[in-house]
């Protein structure tokens, strides 16, 4: 954590006088100096569709790699001294090496047309079940309201 | 938190059903058996047949899957084929194997249909090229919105050989004939 910290500071820094992270949020185009990790720029290019934002240059999936290689290696060099060894553990989470995994898939998975839909008769009943406790509850009620 | 509900559940439908027998019984705690502790390694080796006793699934065939030209991964063909993920690790190896396969597909019932019905504890067999079987036992099953897909948490490194399941499920885009959530099943080589 103290180790994202500081490299979201060294990153503004680095940044100079790119807008505040909450207001690059809401920007159409991001880049990656606009986002505070990798993590965080990796989320932005599982979330949509394509990379319309570019953050996937070398379309490996991975987001951002480079920039963020560079700019932890900026962030060694420039900031004060951190704790050695916390740094190490943050780093290995994204490394840029091929992981276990080659190449990450992006989103989700679409596994299912509901051409037969097993849910639906589930829900349907929970549905049912549900409305037939209301009842039940209204019900009770006016018997209630009835004897008093 | 579940759990807690499904023996409230299960009390609640003893009670309708009027069971005045014996209490049930807790299943005899396992025996100090040796701990999980890292099972041995397989060298790589494709997977070829996948089997869940606990759903009664037994799919022959498992195909290769790779990526489609948006960066998503590819999806069999039909509804009972399984697909391996070809740039995750086979089964046995350390890392996530990953295998896809659909809940339902074109009016036919999916060979993952019912993998959230799976519970820890239940086991997947795998059966490999190399006439090996890995067994991995069912750790947890997740439900996530595919447009907040946890990549990381899925795909990402683990510290011995595990298995991922996974099928579509949650609420029906009727209009995009696709469902809104992925279904993950964590599983772990015992």
């Amino acid at each position: 954590m103290r180790f994202r910290h500081a490299l979201t500071v060294a990153v503004l820094t680095v940044a100079g006088t790119l807008p505040l992270a909450g207001a690059a949020h809401a920007q159409p185009d991001r880049d990656c100096a606009d986002f505070a990790s990798q993590a965080e720029a990796q989320e932005a290019l599982d979330g949509t569709v394509g990379d319309p934002e570019r953050l996937d240059a070398n379309d490996d999936g991975v987001a951002c790699e480079s920039y963020f290689r560079d700019a932890a290696a900026t962030t060694t060099q420039t900031t004060e001294p951190a704790p050695t060894s916390a740094p190490a553990e943050e780093e290995q989470d994204d490394q840029d090496d091929p992981g276990q995994v080659r190449v990450l898939p992006r989103g989700g998975v679409d596994t299912g047309d509901g051409s037969t839909d097993p849910d639906q008769p589930a829900s349907a009943t929970a549905l049912v079940a549900l409305a037939g406790l209301g009842l039940l509850g209204v019900g009770a009620r006016r018997l209630r309201q009835n004897a008093g | 938190m579940p759990r807690a509900l499904a023996v409230a559940f299960m009390l609640g439908l003893a009670l309708v059903a009027g069971c005045g027998g014996p209490e049930v019984t807790a299943p005899a705690a396992p025996a100090a058996t040796a701990p999980p502790t890292t099972s041995a390694v397989l060298a790589a080796s494709r997977p070829e047949r996948v089997r869940i006793p606990a759903i009664d699934v037994d799919a022959r065939g498992v195909i290769d899957l790779g990526l489609q030209a948006d960066g998503a991964m590819e999806v069999p063909p039909d509804a009972t084929t399984v697909g391996w993920y070809r740039q995750s690790p086979t089964p046995g190896e350390r890392g996530p194997a990953v295998l896809a396969a659909h809940v339902n597909w074109n009016h036919r019932k999916g060979a993952f249909a019912d993998i959230n019905a799976l519970r820890p504890g239940d086991q997947v067999l795998v059966d490999r090229a190399d006439g090996t079987s890995a067994r991995f036992r069912v750790e947890r099953v997740e439900q996530y919105p595919k447009d907040r897909f946890p990549t990381r948490a899925v795909y990402g490194d683990v510290a011995g050989p595990e298995l991922r399941l996974i099928t579509c499920g949650g609420e029906l885009d009727r209009a995009a004939h696709s469902y809104r959530d992925n279904i993950v099943v964590y599983a772990r080589l015992i």
